[in-house]
């Protein structure tokens, strides 16, 4: 009887480190949720949003009324920074990669399949805030893309997550 | 090394566990956006002589016959937006523009010539022996009876629509659209840079999936998000889908059938009502005008 038990064990272990590297592996080799800026200027969401209460539609316009909010140009970047910031070493290095910035220096390709609208504005409007898909400014800082998957979108539309119920027919949201 | 029999067994078995186990990982962790890389500025003639070919290959106009004016859709008993369009052609000479506004505001793609030859354009609207033709957005509408996936779906402003990502292929609606309106995607109109992104609204289809005439769907989403976000009830107005926007004649009315005081109504009113004979018993929402009723 002792005999039989050991290779069952081997196989039991076995199990067990495939199961675990799937798990590891799963979580280190798919990291396409992480999102890189491709900009060469830094920027800081709790510094802006936080610290100083600015509205996310501030910077990205059609953020609250709009379909799509879109990336703040130069331009809109020097109506505030057109004065210099405090003199720290630092400060002076980013003043100077603003000044050499080009004049649309953020880009963001959306992960929304193409077929699919999300109108922001309509969503802001039924009390659906910024962070309930796009997570705190911190997260956003740290690279945290909005994971939203369509059952994600048909919980709240089914009333299953605090807001207002919504239409579920495939052609409102689909084109 | 000598295995007995049994542990080799077992080893196997422990292999083929942690196999299937390999096979379970997730492929991707989101899905990707399909927004593929195509030129969107093509030139547009090459567009403007396909449809020019097209005619030859559909010669005849379809034959109609009188239908009562287009109302409720049947599957959505209670909506008061039943969206549709009535082609007057006793304005209508056969222009073509509504054709191109079609292909470039739906990024209708063209085929290549061994396609062309089998007369499987994309062309959303055709023009059958003259007369302008797409999906008459059937309320009772066979090609979503046979749809496995739920792709080819009614949309609660009533007309027939796609879900794209939904579709597999198996081309059993097109099989059984009587007014053959549905095109397939037989290649990969992308890759052989026949395919352009005229509009960024609307998604590339890509090989394999069904599509036919929206009615803009994306125009009238956006127009209806327009509204709401401005706290106004939408029905239906406000908007023009692409080929009724080109036509110089404004042969092509679009409305809601079941707002009286909408242009569509008002239009038809006192005037012949007509459906391709193929598809006027399944309560059709686009419809030609002649004469007077
Ligand atoms: S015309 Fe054809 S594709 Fe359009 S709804 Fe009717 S059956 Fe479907
Ligand atoms: S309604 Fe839109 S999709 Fe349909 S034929 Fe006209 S332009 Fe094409």
């Amino acid at each position: 009887m002792q005999k039989r038990k050991i290779p069952f064990t081997i196989l039991w272990v076995i199990l067990a480190v495939c199961g675990g590297g799937l798990v590891v592996w799963d979580l280190t080799a798919f990291p396409d949720y992480i999102y890189e800026n491709p900009s060469t200027l830094p920027f800081n969401h709790e510094k802006h949003g936080e610290a100083l209460g600015l509205d996310c539609s501030k910077c990205h316009p059609g953020a609250e009324a709009g379909i799509r909010a879109g990336m703040p140009s130069k331009a809109d970047c020097m109506d505030c920074h057109n004065l210099p910031l405090s003199d720290s070493p630092e400060n002076e290095a980013f003043d100077k990669a603003l000044l050499t910035a080009k004049e649309n220096p953020f880009t963001f390709t959306s992960l929304l399949p193409s077929n699919v609208v999300f109108p922001h504005g309509l969503h802001v409007k039924s009390g659906v805030s910024c962070e309930t898909c796009h997570g705190s400014a911190k997260e956003i800082d740290a690279g945290r893309r909005p994971q939203v998957r369509m059952q994600d979108c048909l919980a709240c539309h089914q009333g299953k997550r605090g807001f207002p119920q919504a239409s579920t027919d495939c052609a409102r949201c689909h084109r | 090394m000598k295995i007995s029999r049994a542990s080799f067994l077992k080893l196997l078995t422990g292999t083929f566990a942690a196999l299937s186990l390999f096979g379970c990982r997730r492929e991707k962790s989101l899905p990707k956006n399909e927004h593929r890389e195509v030129s969107s500025k093509p030139d547009l003639s090459l567009w403007q002589k396909e449809i020019d070919e097209a005619r030859f290959a559909t010669p005849r106009p379809e034959s109609l016959v009188m239908v009562p004016r287009p109302g409720i859709h049947p599957k959505f008993p209670d909506a008061d937006v039943r969206l549709g369009m009535a082609i007057d052609l006793d304005l209508c000479d056969s222009c073509g523009k509504c054709a191109l506004a079609c292909m470039v505001e739906n990024n209708v793609p063209r085929v290549n010539a061994d396609e062309a030859r089998k007369g499987r354009y994309m062309h959303w609207l055709e023009l059958r022996g003259g007369m302008p033709v797409m999906c008459a957005h059937c309320g009772d509408a066979p090609c979503e009876k046979v749809c496995p996936t739920g792709a080819a779906v009614a949309s609660p402003d009533g007309f027939s629509s796609m879900v794209y990502p939904r579709c597999i292929g198996t081309r059993f609606c097109g099989a059984n659209c009587p007014l053959h309106a549905r095109k397939f995607n037989y290649t990969d109109a992308a890759e052989q840079g026949l395919a352009a992104k005229f509009n960024p609204e609307v998604p590339l289809r890509p090989q394999g999936v069904m599509e036919k005439c929206s009615l803009c769907i994306q125009r009238l989403q956006n127009a209806r998000i327009q509204a709401k976000t401005f706290g106004l009830e939408w029905r239906g107005s406000g908007v023009l889908p692409a080929c009724a926007a080109a036509c110089p004649k404004h042969a092509i009315i679009f409305g809601n059938w079941l707002d009286l005081n909408s242009d569509l109504v008002r239009k038809t009113r006192g005037r012949g009502i007509y459906a391709p004979k193929s598809i006027a018993k399944f309560l059709p929402a686009v419809v030609y005008l002649r004469g007077k009723a």
